[in-house]
């Protein structure tokens, strides 16, 4: 994608066809983070895609970007899951760049971590799952979620505070 | 709102990098003498670091080695299937020359006061066409149809060797 933005349009049919490739690495690694199964996330990937293209929508709307974000979460929250959740292993999280080192709880943490996304109420995951792990900005994630800036900033404040909630409770247990 | 209340929503603001400047050196300050506010701070961090460590786990899931070289999944997908129609096609040769070696559970011991009770005869058996495997890196299923749709019967193998070159079929998995 060669956008900064996510609402900025392709200038040229040939970008529009190299953000649509892009466009769709990205929403399955979205999908990716709210499912955690791999065939899951393509197989609701695909689904948007096809509810965009009823919709002829296209990579040069500006509007675009942000529907295909909100179509697809929404999609992953209402999903049941059918497929076990993918394993994260010490060679996954290697390759993903950390530095995984006695004890090797690295995974364990990880995994934790995973499972406590899951509990959050679905506004607050995915508000936090676009700012925290996605790296959006809380306007753009506003303009996906069709709310406010500060309502955006308070669901990440509350799933933030939770999943900390969860940690400590944890640590007592 | 607490004062730890407002200086614990700076500590967000800060990790989010939208802190006002003017904001900051109260914001020193106050961590300087509050425990709890530098523990919050620093459980904020570690979270903020955690998820960017799990997106690029996300990241390195949905690009695995194995698509790297799609002509080779592709060859052992097509592989995986040819081995288990040859393998259905040699189960039904077998088992139409030994009726008797039909995958079925031991009978179980008469109930009392039933002996004269009608005997239930064994479903026919066909075999599926198709493997449904279980786990990329475990086990293969290879599912058994009867006419009875609350049984169901499936062979399990460990691996794909196992399916390329059949043991003799003497004990089934249930």
């Amino acid at each position: 994608m060669s956008h900064d933005s996510i609402t900025d349009a392709p200038a040229t049919p040939q970008d529009a066809a190299t953000d649509l490739t892009a466009w769709r690495r990205r929403i399955v690694a979205l999908a990716m983070k709210l499912v955690w199964n791999r065939d899951d996330a393509e197989e609701l990937t695909q689904e948007a895609f096809v509810r965009a293209s009823l919709k002829r929508l296209t990579p040069g709307d500006a509007c675009f970007g942000p529907w295909l974000m909100r179509t697809v979460a929404n999609l992953c929250v209402n999903h049941r899951r059918r497929k076990r959740p993918e394993p994260l292993t010490e060679a996954s999280l290697e390759r993903a760049g950390a530095r995984v080192q006695p004890p090797y709880d690295d995974v364990d943490r990880m995994t934790r971590l995973r499972t406590q996304l899951e509990q959050l109420p679905d506004q607050q995951r995915i508000a936090l799952v676009l700012r925290g792990m996605e790296g959006l900005d809380y306007e753009a994630i506003a303009e996906i979620m069709d709310l406010s800036a500060a309502a955006v900033r308070t669901h990440v404040h509350l799933a933030r505070k939770r999943l900390l909630e969860l940690s400590h409770e944890r640590d007592r247990a | 709102m607490s004062a730890c209340d407002a200086f614990r929503d700076q500590i967000e603001r800060r990790i989010d990098g939208l802190l006002d400047a003017e904001f900051e050196a109260s914001l020193a300050a106050h961590l300087s003498r509050c425990r709890e506010c530098r523990d919050y701070e620093q459980a904020q961090r570690a979270l903020s670091v955690d998820l960017t460590m799990l997106s690029r786990v996300a990241h390195e899931l949905t690009t695995p080695s194995v698509a790297a070289n799609p002509t080779g999944s592709g060859w052992i997908r097509i592989a995986t299937r040819a081995a288990a129609i040859a393998l259905v096609i040699l189960g039904t040769w077998t088992f139409v020359r030994k009726p008797n070696a039909m995958p079925i559970a031991p009978s179980s011991p008469p109930i009392a006061g039933t002996s004269n009770a009608p005997q239930l005869e064994r479903p026919p058996i066909r075999f599926a066409a198709h493997v449904e495997p279980l786990d990329a890196t475990t086990r293969f299923a290879v599912p058994i149809e009867t006419d009875n749709p609350r049984v169901h019967v499936v062979w399990l193998y460990d691996s794909l060797n196992e399916i390329q070159e059949p043991a003799p079929a003497s004990a089934p998995s249930l």
